[in-house]
């Protein structure tokens, strides 16, 4: 919403939504995984857009009882997370700003994928969590950001989208790189390979590589951020001029 | 000898048993009766330590019981209580075999020596089990399992038997055949018995000595002759009662009579 | 000539229980989400790994760094709450008082947790305070349990669901204090997992299995005898009180250290041994040993289940064990 210029019209959001600072400073109603209902009806919201990140089917269904329009965003791809935007400025009625901001991410994400073009793939382990192995899986948007980052996830086929993954079968992809999204403010949570892959060729040549999971994990504009650092930390000859 | 000595028992504020002496001597079997409540009860598990005495000495063999270890009363002192929870499915071999828990050679580990199988195979006879040591125990009837109880606090070899309404769900037949088992032991390894019933005329016939308590004291002491007096039990019980000699045992016999009863024959 | 037979019957049902244990430690060791060879794998096995038998550098950590830790500790932590159960239904009285149902499963969650959020540095705070919370609990459940006239089966299971929806309540809680990746794992944990890097933990997990089984087996007459009934077992020459600390402690530090390294494996504790008494009979001093090795077989093969069904995706044992475990508990339940 503040992206695309719209954030005066945000009556509330999540206690996880930290980006921009401002957004910090509008009403909360709760974490994702707990909204209070309440507090949203009180709010008086004209739509409520609700990201499938949150696996909140049975909200959605008492916001639309109460007749709040619900704008699902659900993406699996890059593509889906710009067609979001472009949505929800179409919803905020911001839609040449959002229009703008999209060209421009296209811009900077088809540049990103010239400048890999040439590389050769690299095999990546996208580690979520250590204890117990989770990973991204076919639908995580992850898994398209990575493949234009100009890396081929060894767990792109894995069923779901944030699978727990079997250690032993980890270690046999022997991974050449290694992704550990790392949360800027909480950074010991996932600041180690799980134990597995510490024989890993990853781990050997020192490949590992730590991305702070806001620009990871959020399909909003700042994925292409994400996709710009893994980028440059996969392929750094690439960007090298 | 088992000697208790001013014993008193209370459970908070309330009195339980209040200053009662017994003495349970070699080759004799004392009875306590009373109505419910009295107290009877709860004084026999006194004499175990299993309740608590808030004042009295229960000296074993001259020893207050407070000296000998668990096992050691255990060896001693052996319980019938009026039936045993059977949640877990036991063969009756393996219920009397419990009996032999405070003979082994450590804190409760090990395996029945032959000893103790041979003093089991003896109980079991004695208690006319052999046949059914292979059955489960809740497979056997109320008397059956009865007598396994009984088994089982013989099989420990106690000189000290407590027995705590051994009969109360028992017919006729079994009663008798219970206390049989009771006074054979007293008579041949020098036993002694206590026990609690609501039995009167049972009590009269194998006791040697009984204790009548009424409100958590003693009323009277001595032989059945004594204590089965039409006065004392009116006055435990309230209700008049017809005492005569058994025509066979010579035991007084006591005969509740109602007064709307009396009369309606002569 | 019993005490022989009964003697005779443990070291014959405890020796066939330990082979098939050793033989399915072998070969499941062989099954998994990446497939290995076979004959070179348990080539491999019988060297005690001295020997590579042919098998690459990564199939060879696969086999010793992954496959064989894990199948270790799930034999070890079958084997800790198959034989906490097996002695808490002893002492209480109770074929349905288990680790699980009683809330002291939770309890040690608890002290998990607390050691993750507040100790994440030092690993052994983990099984401590596991230890210590499954301790409490099973304290409190006995004093809430325990009547005038003891604690009856009916009150203790009541007792167990009232500290088993407390401390959910509490972990929930501490849930929602942790970001969303962790909650998922959490989550994952919560339901007996046994993938994780328990690698520090194992030989604690190992010796207090060993341990544990042994010191309640030592116990295992005055149990036979407390299952009877505790005034009868007092009567008998049972130290009562002794006796219960022994077990509230012992199956705390197997339930303590097993919801450490692998969080809740339900069911276990009550359907080994509830398989065990149904085959072998009640004596505990065969119950328990065999309690200890059947849980391991039991969680050993559950967690093969858990880890291949859906490979290289996988479930939680926990999910795998209850799905065996509720309907042959409701089975066994129906037989009486």
């Amino acid at each position: 919403m503040f992206a695309v210029g719209a954030g005066d019209r945000l009556v509330g959001n999540t206690t996880y939504c930290d980006y921009p600072p401002e957004a910090k400073n509008v009403a909360k109603v709760g974490d994702t995984l707990h909204p209070s209902l309440e507090r949203m009806i009180a709010l008086k919201p004209q739509v409520v857009i609700v990201s499938t990140a949150s696996q909140l089917e049975v909200f959605t269904q008492q916001l639309q009882n109460q007749n709040i329009p619900v704008f699902v965003t659900d993406p699996h791809d890059l593509d889906g997370v710009f067609r979001s935007i472009e949505q929800i400025g179409r919803i905020a009625g911001h839609e040449q700003q959002a229009n703008a901001l999209v060209q421009k991410l296209r811009e900077r994400t088809s540049a990103v994928e010239q400048a890999v073009k040439q590389a050769k793939p690299v095999r990546v382990f996208y580690q979520l969590s250590a204890e117990p192995l989770y990973t991204a899986g076919h639908d995580s948007f992850v898994t398209d950001l990575m493949r234009r980052a100009g890396a081929i996830s060894v767990t792109a086929d894995v069923p779901g989208a944030w699978p727990k993954y079997s250690t032993e079968s980890a270690l046999a992809a022997k991974p050449d790189a290694i992704i550990l999204p790392t949360r800027g403010s909480m950074g010991v949570a996932n600041s180690n390979v799980a134990e597995a892959l510490r024989n890993s060729p990853a781990v050997q040549a020192g490949r590992v590589y730590k991305i702070n999971d806001d620009h990871l994990v959020r399909p909003g504009p700042r994925a292409v951020d994400g996709l710009e650092e893994m980028a440059r930390a996969l392929h750094p000859e690439a960007f090298k001029q | 000898m088992l000697e208790a000595t001013d014993v008193t028992i209370k459970y908070d504020e309330r009195v339980a048993v209040a200053d009662v002496s017994l003495t349970l001597n070699a080759g004799k079997i004392t009875g306590i009766i009373g109505p419910n409540g009295a107290g009877k009860s709860t004084l026999l598990r006194a004499l175990n330590g299993q309740v608590r005495r808030s004042a009295g000495v229960v000296l074993l063999d001259g020893e207050p019981i407070e000296r000998f270890s668990r096992r050691g009363l255990g060896r001693r002192i052996a319980v019938v209580a009026q039936e045993a929870e059977l949640r877990f499915p036991v063969t009756v071999l393996e219920f009397v075999l419990g009996g032999r828990f405070a003979w082994a050679s450590n804190a409760g580990w090990g395996w029945e020596t032959e000893r103790d199988l041979s003093v089991v195979q003896e109980v079991l006879g004695e208690t006319e089990l052999s046949e059914l040591s292979g059955r489960l125990m809740n497979e056997l009837s109320g008397g059956e399992r009865q007598r396994a109880v009984l088994a089982r606090a013989l099989a420990t070899e106690a000189a000290f038997l407590l027995l705590d309404e051994p009969t109360a769900n028992l017919d006729l037949s079994h009663q008798a055949t219970l206390l049989a088992l009771v006074r054979n032991r007293c008579d041949q390894q020098q036993a002694a018995a206590l026990v609690v019933t609501h039995d009167i005329n049972l009590a009269a016939q194998f006791a040697d000595h009984i204790l009548l308590m009424k409100n958590s004291k003693v009323l009277e002491a001595g032989p059945p002759k004594a204590v089965l007096t039409p006065e004392l039990l009116r006055e435990v019980f309230a209700v008049t009662v017809l005492v005569d000699a058994h025509p066979v045992t010579n035991a007084p016999r006591v005969t509740p009579v109602h007064e709307s009863l009396a009369g309606r024959r002569s | 000539m019993t005490t022989r037979i009964t003697l005779r019957k443990t070291l014959i049902a405890c020796g066939v229980l330990a082979v098939a244990l050793v033989a399915a430690i072998v070969l499941m060791s062989l099954i998994g989400s990446e497939p290995l060879p076979a004959r070179a794998s348990l080539c491999a096995i019988f060297s005690v790994g001295t020997a590579p038998c042919g098998l690459a550098r990564d199939q060879y950590d696969i086999l010793f760094q992954i496959r064989l830790p894990r199948i270790l500790l799930a034999a070890a932590v079958g084997g800790s709450l198959a034989t906490a159960g097996a002695s808490y239904q002893a002492l209480l009285r109770n074929p349905l008082a288990e680790p699980y149902l009683l809330g002291v499963s939770n309890g040690a969650a608890v002290g998990t947790m607390i050691a993750l959020v507040f100790f994440g540095a030092y690993e052994w705070s983990r099984p401590m305070l596991a230890f210590a919370g499954a301790l409490v609990a099973t304290l409190t459940v006995y004093q809430l349990a325990r009547g005038r006239a003891g604690a009856t089966p009916e009150r203790l299971i009541l007792a167990g669901v009232i500290v088993t929806t407390f401390l959910s309540s509490v972990i929930v809680f501490v849930t929602t204090l942790m970001d969303a990746t962790r909650i998922r794992s959490f989550n994952f944990w919560l339901l007996g997992d046994l993938s994780g890097p328990t690698k520090s933990l194992l030989p604690v997990v190992i010796a207090i299995v060993f341990i544990g089984a042994g010191a309640l087996t030592l116990n295992a007459r005055s149990l036979n005898l407390l299952m009877l009934g505790e005034r009868d077992a007092f009567d008998l020459g049972v130290e009562v009180g002794r006796v219960r600390i022994i077990v509230f402690v012992v199956a705390s530090l197997l339930v303590g250290s097993a919801v450490a390294a692998s969080g809740s494996v339900g069911y276990v504790g009550l359907v080994v041994p509830h398989l065990v008494r149904l085959s072998l009979g009640s004596d505990n001093r065969i119950s328990i040993p065999a309690a200890a090795l059947g849980g391991g077989l039991f969680v050993i093969v559950a967690d093969t289940v858990a880890r291949t069904i859906i490979a290289p995706r996988e479930l939680p044992v926990g999910a795998i064990t209850a799905l065996i475990g509720a309907p042959l508990f409701i089975y066994l339940l129906k037989r009486g």
